[in-house]
């Protein structure tokens, strides 16, 4: 673990109705926040195999939904074996009018990097990248037995957004994943700076060695999908050796996209 | 046109099948902001204060999407068109049996049309979009109206879109929707009554 007298590490068995399913709350001191892990491993769980993982932002919308997903299929033989994690808060409850506020404005600091020019509080996501790689990680990588090469990072909207300022802006060459999954990701965010800090990245680097799986939904309006074509445009006309980019676009608004596109990319990765 | 022909067969009818018509002008979110919404209803059974009724309902919605912030500017127009079967109670009270409401559900499906463009001024990048898709849809309709006289009433209406429920949102955010894949509009309009059985 990175370092136990930062972590407190409760592990909280059985609070979910999956009894495969464990709880991690880890307080960090970079944001300050305590972050919560959800944690769903394989059925045949065995604690000496390492396993690939699945890291997925806004884990309180969107870990039960692919926890389903992902028991159902694997009950049907079509998904190989991995770990899967919801990355969340502490205490807050998306059954709560005032906690889904408290939320909103907590993922908006933490996915989010510049700050936002109109003024809204935000632009923490370099402090969040930093207690993702060096907090949330090594925590539950110290408790489940993972392959570190083999890490995937999912988000939506301005978690989608956070997952391409891994690839493009904080750690495009020493990333700790190995697989990017961005649906509907907010590239208009700060004047589009992911879209300039893509083209600065493109006048240094030779590769990017990522699997990057990048979706929006037909319906989400003409800016979602505009800067996603213009992104993935960006960068295939790079010709980057490693990066290996798939797109999807399901018919569906912005609160449905991410569903969709998680579970394809899931169904792609671990086929 | 639909409902031109609708009223020309039905005129044509021995016992009338239209009984009702409602049209309305509507205020939407998900897809056309604004819209024209019309609906022949044929009444299968009425007691004193209650009926049953079904019907055919078309509606027309556009809009526009734009954003013009920094350097960024986002232009463009959202059209959608509905067809619609309707069943529902509608309840008579008052001691006139002046005041109407209606509770019912409807199923059918729409086409949304989405085109535009996005500019990046700085960056000197144009990006055009454009999109069509037909969407099965069912919902629910809720509406409260007053019948000062025989014949006609004025109502206002709420209708909601179902397609979101289930969509790991909760039920909250999945009955106000954001985008074309669904849609919540308040209607304001007439009500016309020929006569029922």
């Amino acid at each position: 673990m990175h370092s136990r007298s930062l972590l407190c590490l409760v592990l909280l068995l059985g609070a979910c109705s999956d009894p495969r399913t464990d709880t991690l709350q880890i307080p960090s001191a970079i944001t300050g926040d305590t972050y919560e892990l959800e944690v769903m491993v394989p059925e045949d769980y065995a604690p000496s195999r390492p396993y690939p993982v699945v890291y997925v932002l806004d884990g309180y919308y969107h870990f039960s939904g692919l926890a389903s997903y992902v028991s159902r299929e694997r009950s049907s033989g079509r998904l190989d074996d991995f770990i899967l994690v919801g990355i969340g808060y502490a205490g807050l409850d998306t059954g709560n009018i005032s906690d889904i506020v408290e939320i909103a404005e907590r993922r908006m600091v933490d996915l989010s990097w510049p700050e936002d020019p109109a003024g809204a509080e935000s632009g923490g996501g370099d402090l969040f990248h930093e207690a993702l790689v060096t907090e949330l990680l090594p925590a539950l990588e110290a408790a489940y037995p993972v392959i570190p090469e083999a890490r995937t990072l999912m988000g939506h909207s301005l978690g989608g957004h956070f997952v391409l300022l891994d690839m493009l802006t904080f750690s495009p060459h020493d990333s700790s994943f190995s697989a990017l999954v961005s649906a509907s990701p907010a590239i208009w965010w700060a004047d589009a700076s992911l879209l300039q800090d893509e083209d600065l990245l493109a006048q240094s680097a030779e590769d990017l060695p990522f699997r990057l799986i990048l979706g929006t939904g037909t319906l989400e309006g003409i800016e979602m999908n505009a800067t996603a074509e213009v992104m993935v445009a960006q960068l295939r006309s790079r010709s980057y050796p490693s990066l290996k980019i798939t797109t999807e676009h399901p018919v569906a608004g912005h609160m449905a996209t991410a569903e969709h596109i998680f579970e394809a990319a899931i169904s792609e990765l671990y086929p | 046109m639909m409902f031109s022909l609708l009223w020309i067969l039905n005129a044509q009818a021995q016992v009338p099948w239209i009984d009702t018509v409602d049209t309305e002008l509507q205020l939407a979110q998900g897809a056309g902001g604004v819209g024209a919404w019309g609906r022949a209803n044929h009444t299968w059974t009425q007691g004193s204060r209650w009926s049953v009724q079904s019907g055919l309902a078309l509606g027309l919605y556009g809009g526009s999407e734009g954003r013009e912030e920094g350097p960024i500017l986002t232009e463009g127009a959202v059209f959608d068109s509905h067809l619609q079967i309707h069943s529902g109670l509608v309840l008579h009270t008052g001691s006139r049996h002046t005041v109407y409401t209606e509770l019912g559900l409807y199923g059918g499906g729409y086409v949304v049309h989405t085109s535009g463009e996005w500019r990046h001024t700085e960056l000197d990048l144009t990006q055009h979009y454009s999109t069509t898709a037909l969407l099965p849809d069912v919902g629910f309709r809720w509406a409260i109206g007053l019948s000062p006289r025989q014949g006609w009433g004025v109502q206002l209406t709420l209708t909601d879109s179902l397609r979101q429920l289930g969509s790991n949102q909760g039920v909250f955010a999945g009955l106000i929707t954001m985008d074309a894949d669904a849609k919540l509009v308040l209607g304001v309009g007439l009500r016309f009554q020929r006569g029922a059985p």
